[in-house]
């Protein structure tokens, strides 16, 4: 694999991506800002989670970084070359880059059959035949491969889902992008589903951007964790680092706020409940984002926006009153 | 626990009519809910948490059909009702709250015209606005006056929640079942509706029949649990001994397979195979397929069998461990 070192696989460089809603309800601009300024880097091989609420603006972010959607400004680059690059160099790029969607059944054609749904990423690269690699990679993601004949409705949800993994590694992509991949599993399939991501990985060596809104499935499978919060990165840090001492209060309230499987933990939890809800991200509040929800917000919140900075090693936080941690 | 039940269900079966034959999707359900408690009905889709909801409502529409059993209301079997007295309890005796709150509430009409609608229903019009303006504001509704002229397209997904809490709780129900509340809402917005529940459940003595997916959730909020699968409950305990000691190996299974917020990456252990076809249930015991112990003998269809007092799982394995340990303790 061409990768030099010191240049990561996927660079997300100040990535903003706005978008003009109708003017009916054009209250701000008629401007939703879904992804504002959004950097980081991903290397091969590595799994990056995101985690945030819905309106955080982490699926914009997945579409960005496959090339579905076209960043208003900033820069995706893939191997430090922009992914909208014209001609054969940014074609290539974003076929570098595949997807797996939240809800299996409505992201295969349903008049298709699972093979012919899986091969195409082969037959977009001009393979013809694909039989063969079909059937490995089907069995490769548990899934007898007989299945190639069978039609998506024919499959179970978990089914579903593996297919889907099928055909976003068929053409041995360098990463993928998983958005809610697990979120309409049962809870008996998502850790099956997660286990062969795992093993996916350590054979492939495939680098996956894992974003999802429940904070144990994202730590359960990443090596660095970011959290993001109306279109911005709050936190980002390493999965380890961060399940033991999350810093923003953003990420504390969230961490808070998700449940155990373990009365003993619930009983005694600390509540950080966070008042109200997730502002507008037409209209986002001045200052820090999270001010509006913050237990922690003073005037300077209003007045001046908090930066990405370093806390500790790759752990870095935006927010005032955050200190460094005494090393 | 020495507070009467103000539900008892019995050998609760609903069965439904499909292409496929004929699916029970719940077979022989039977469980009580004391005044003030919780219960905790927790399975994966299509192991009939819901439809055990919709048949202590009498929902079931066709091809579903409520086959046997009996659910005891405050000493009133529902089943014996006709549709016009059922249609009186439902709203005053039993509060619901469903999962989507956008499809329980009618877009087109004010949260308080459909709260005072709620309250016409069953008779009881006199000062409807101050009624309406007190149950939004014990839902946590800022400015709840004001709210209640509101459409529910102008609130989010928690507070819409919270109008259907506050709708599910005008009447004061002795009973209050919600399937799924938190589901649709996001993490924080969830911990903010469930501490609502419980702690408007508790003040007020309601029973809460509690349906989730969620371990977490019933981790937080049950004094009891019912685990279900392939429509028949499998396991039943005190909240702290099911975690702690869960029996069935399907609860087992579960409890490993769920990544903890408090721990880092590592391989789950999670359960083989998938959740059952239910228009072709196993014979015998319906988890054997997926089952880690499973022996000879498990063809046979386990009963709920006591394994302490309070704790019951449908077993043999567990059955044996027990008598196996208290032979060990004589």
């Amino acid at each position: 694999m061409p990768n030099e070192p010191g240049v990561p696989l996927l660079q997300v460089d100040g990535a903003v991506r706005h978008f003009q809603i109708r003017p009916a309800a054009a209250s701000a601009g008629g401007l939703l800002r879904a992804v504002d300024g959004v950097s980081l880097t991903l290397r091969a091989g590595e799994t990056l989670g995101i985690v945030g609420e819905s309106g955080c603006g982490k699926s914009t972010l997945a579409r960005l970084v496959v090339g579905l959607l076209e960043p208003t400004a900033g820069r995706i680059l893939i191997r430090g070359g922009d992914l909208w690059d014209s001609g054969a160099a940014g074609r290539e790029r974003r076929r570098q880059c595949q997807m797996v969607f939240q809800n299996p059944a409505g992201s295969m054609n349903p008049r298709r059959t699972v093979g012919a749904s899986v091969a195409e990423p082969l037959q977009a690269r001009g393979a013809r035949r694909t039989g063969e690699a079909v059937a490995r990679i089907l069995e490769r993601v548990g899934l007898p491969a007989q299945f190639a004949s069978r039609m998506p409705h024919q499959l179970s949800g978990g089914q579903q889902q593996r297919a889907s993994i099928a055909r976003a590694l068929i053409a041995g992509p360098a990463l993928v992008v998983h958005d809610e991949a697990i979120a309409s599993l049962d809870i008996s399939l998502q850790a099956q589903i997660l286990n062969l991501l795992v093993e996916l990985q350590e054979a492939t060596g495939t680098a996956y951007l894992f974003i999802s809104h429940d904070l144990a499935a994202v730590q359960a499978i990443s090596h660095r964790v970011i959290v993001m919060y109306l279109g911005e990165v709050v936190e980002s840090a390493t999965a380890a680092d961060f399940a033991q001492r999350p810093q923003h209060p953003y990420s504390i309230a969230l961490r808070s706020a998700t449940l155990t499987p373990d009365p003993a933990v619930e009983r005694q939890r600390s509540e950080v409940i966070l008042r109200g809800d997730v502002p507008s991200p037409m209209n986002p509040p001045s200052g820090c984002r999270f001010r509006t929800r913050c237990p922690m917000a003073q005037g300077l919140c209003a007045e001046q926006k908090p930066l990405l900075r370093d806390i500790g090693p790759g752990h870095r936080v935006a927010c005032h009153f955050v200190a460094a941690a005494p090393c | 626990m020495t507070e009467p039940s103000v539900l008892e269900v019995s050998r609760l079966t609903t069965c439904f009519a499909t292409p496929q034959g004929r699916v029970t999707a719940v077979d022989g359900v039977s469980f009580s809910v004391a005044r003030g408690e919780t219960l905790g009905l927790v399975g994966e889709s299509g192991s009939g948490k819901s439809v055990t909801a919709l048949s202590i409502l009498r929902l079931v529409a066709p091809p579903g059909r409520i086959e046997a059993g009996s659910v005891v209301l405050n000493g009133v079997n529902l089943m014996d009702l006709g549709e016009e007295e059922m249609r009186r309890r439902r709203g005053t005796e039993v509060g619901m709250v469903f999962q989507n709150p956008m499809t329980a509430l009618n877009p087109v009409f004010s949260v308080g015209w459909q709260m005072r609608e709620a309250l016409r229903a069953h008779g009881s019009t006199d000062d409807a606005d101050e009624k309406i303006v007190q149950a939004l504001a014990a839902v946590g509704m800022p400015d709840p006056a004001r709210q209640a002229a509101s459409f529910p397209h102008q609130m989010s997904g928690g507070m819409r929640q919270r109008v259907v809490i506050a709708m599910g709780m005008l009447h004061a129900p002795q009973l209050l079942i919600a399937d799924e509340p938190t589901t649709a809402l996001d993490v924080t917005i969830q911990a903010q509706v469930l501490d609502l529940m419980k702690r408007l459940t508790r003040e007020r003595g309601t029973a809460l029949l509690l349906i989730t997916h969620n371990m977490g959730v019933i981790a937080r909020m049950c004094d009891r649990v019912a685990v279900m699968y392939a429509g028949e409950i499998v396991e039943q305990a005190p909240v702290d001994e099911l975690f702690a000691n869960p029996r069935h190996p399907y609860t087992q299974g579960l409890l490993r397979s769920i990544p903890r917020a408090d721990q880092v990456r590592g391989k789950l252990t999670s359960l083989p195979g998938a959740p059952p076809d239910m228009a072709r249930p196993l014979p015998g015991c319906r988890f054997r397929a997926r089952c880690t112990a499973v022996r000879p003998g498990c063809e046979i269809h386990p009963e709920l069998h006591d394994i302490v007092p309070g704790h019951r799982a449908r077993c043999w394995v567990a059955q044996e461990l027990t008598a196996t340990e208290a032979a060990g303790a004589q």
